[in-house]
């Protein structure tokens, strides 16, 4: 029995041990490279503004807006917020930007919230401007959006990604000289079947803007 | 009497003015094979300053070190591989994945940029079993997309990347040489393919990263 165990043993390590013949081998490695841009000096801004209450002018990234339910049953779209981005290099990138939108939210006097309008429908309006201070007869700009944001409709937005990508372009091909571009985002109350109470509602908003 | 006490006494002296002993000690690491044996490695010239110099990476792929249209000396050195089998016929096997965007894209879908690879070597090549009846062989394995002036846009994927090379230590039929294969070390060089504009901006900038396997076979 112990020299069965031995031998068993033996042909294990005869086995198992690669030094005593290695039939293949196998070298695994990774590298990585940069696009880098080619233009030189690259530069870009990006301004948001908060266009509903003006005394809070910064909209930074994930701060709720504070808007009046009141003020959103008008006929008027009510302008919510403004992000300006400039950059002088749109030739060879695009600008990606990605607003999330969630219920407004009633809340009461302490700032709490009390209820949530999610079968409220808003309708939510981009307005885009672009300037181009050296070329702007010739500038194509390839403007989309995603499906979601196609129709511009949010019957229950509940943290839906809603992007706007922005390509430029003349007829060569390039975009020289620096790019403005704002975007407006308005809303108005379309559907206010659940909409009886009156009152402060916040609507938590983030912006993320990449690109340039 | 007195002389041998004068003895010990000089010999004691002596010793005592002798330096203290240290101890030194080095290793070895020794290993052999029994049978077959094959080996393959690489050693990646990676360098987080490259992208400026002329060698590692990462590097810029809009840079003119990569071009292929530099020529034969094209291409960029980001490492080196060394190969070594006591069969004197052995198979390499490449596997090479896309050169793949690392970031989020607006695209919808993954952003991969084609390439070749040049591994270079060279190792003496046997007529006859004397030892001293060789040619040294040196030519370069190219790997990657399928032809250096292919301006298809379509890349290669994963699996249509895998190649295969047979490097032989005989010359002609003569296959029952004793000597086997030992490149030394030969550089591996990045080559982006003619055709291919990535300064379009359907590529987007910041970093793209592949991987590449290299096995080796005994035939």
């Amino acid at each position: 029995m112990v020299r069965c165990l031995i031998i068993c043993f033996l042909m294990l390590a005869a086995f198992s041990n690669p030094a005593i013949a290695v039939d293949s081998d196998s070298a695994v490695f990774e590298f990585y490279a940069h696009k880098k841009n080619d233009n030189g000096n690259k530069t870009y801004s990006i301004t948001y503004k908060n266009l509903y209450d003006p005394a809070d002018p910064v909209v930074v990234d994930g701060k709720e807006f504070v808007v009046s339910f009141d003020d959103l049953k008008t006929d008027d779209y009510v302008k919510l917020y403004e992000v300006i981005y400039e950059t002088n290099h749109l030739q060879k990138e695009s600008i990606k930007i990605v607003f999330t939108l969630y219920p407004f939210n009633a809340v009461n006097s302490d700032g709490g919230y009390i209820d949530s309008f999610y079968k409220t429908g808003f309708d939510f309006s981009h307005e885009i401007e672009f300037s181009n201070e050296n070329d702007k007869t010739d500038i194509i700009l390839d403007y989309k959006t995603n499906p979601e944001v196609n129709s511009s409709y949010f019957k229950n937005p509940d943290g839906q990604n809603n992007t706007i990508i922005i390509k430029g372009q003349n007829n060569n091909g390039n975009l020289e000289g620096t790019l403005s571009v704002k975007i407006i985002v308005s809303a108005k109350i379309i559907d206010d079947e659940q909409a009886s109470s009156s009152g402060l509602y916040k609507m938590p908003v983030k912006l993320t803007v990449s690109g340039g | 009497m007195r002389k041998a006490v004068l003895g010990v006494i000089i010999l004691a002296c002596c010793l005592h003015l002798l330096p203290a002993l240290e101890t030194y000690s080095r290793s070895m690491y020794i290993s052999g094979y029994y049978g077959e044996y094959h080996s393959i490695k690489v050693f990646p010239l990676h360098n987080e300053a490259a992208i400026e110099s002329t060698a590692g990476f990462p590097f810029d792929l809009l840079g003119e070190d990569v071009k292929e249209s530099a020529g034969i000396e094209a291409g960029r050195i980001i490492g080196h591989w060394t190969l070594h089998s006591n069969h004197p016929e052995v198979t390499i096997l490449f596997a090479a994945e896309d050169l793949k965007y690392t970031g989020e894209t607006e695209y919808g879908h993954e952003v991969t940029i084609p390439y070749i690879l040049s591994f270079y070597y060279e190792y003496p090549v046997y007529a006859s079993a004397d030892a001293t009846d060789y040619t040294i062989k040196h030519d370069v394995i190219y790997v990657g997309s399928e032809s250096l002036e292919s301006t298809e846009t379509e890349i290669k994927d994963f699996v249509e990347y895998n190649d295969k090379y047979t490097l032989k230590a005989y010359d002609g039929s003569n296959y029952s040489i004793p000597y086997g294969i030992n490149t030394g070390e030969g550089y591996i060089k990045f080559i982006l393919p003619e055709g291919y504009d990535i300064s379009d901006d359907s590529y987007p900038v910041g970093t793209y990263s592949a991987s590449v396997q290299l096995t080796i076979e005994g035939n």
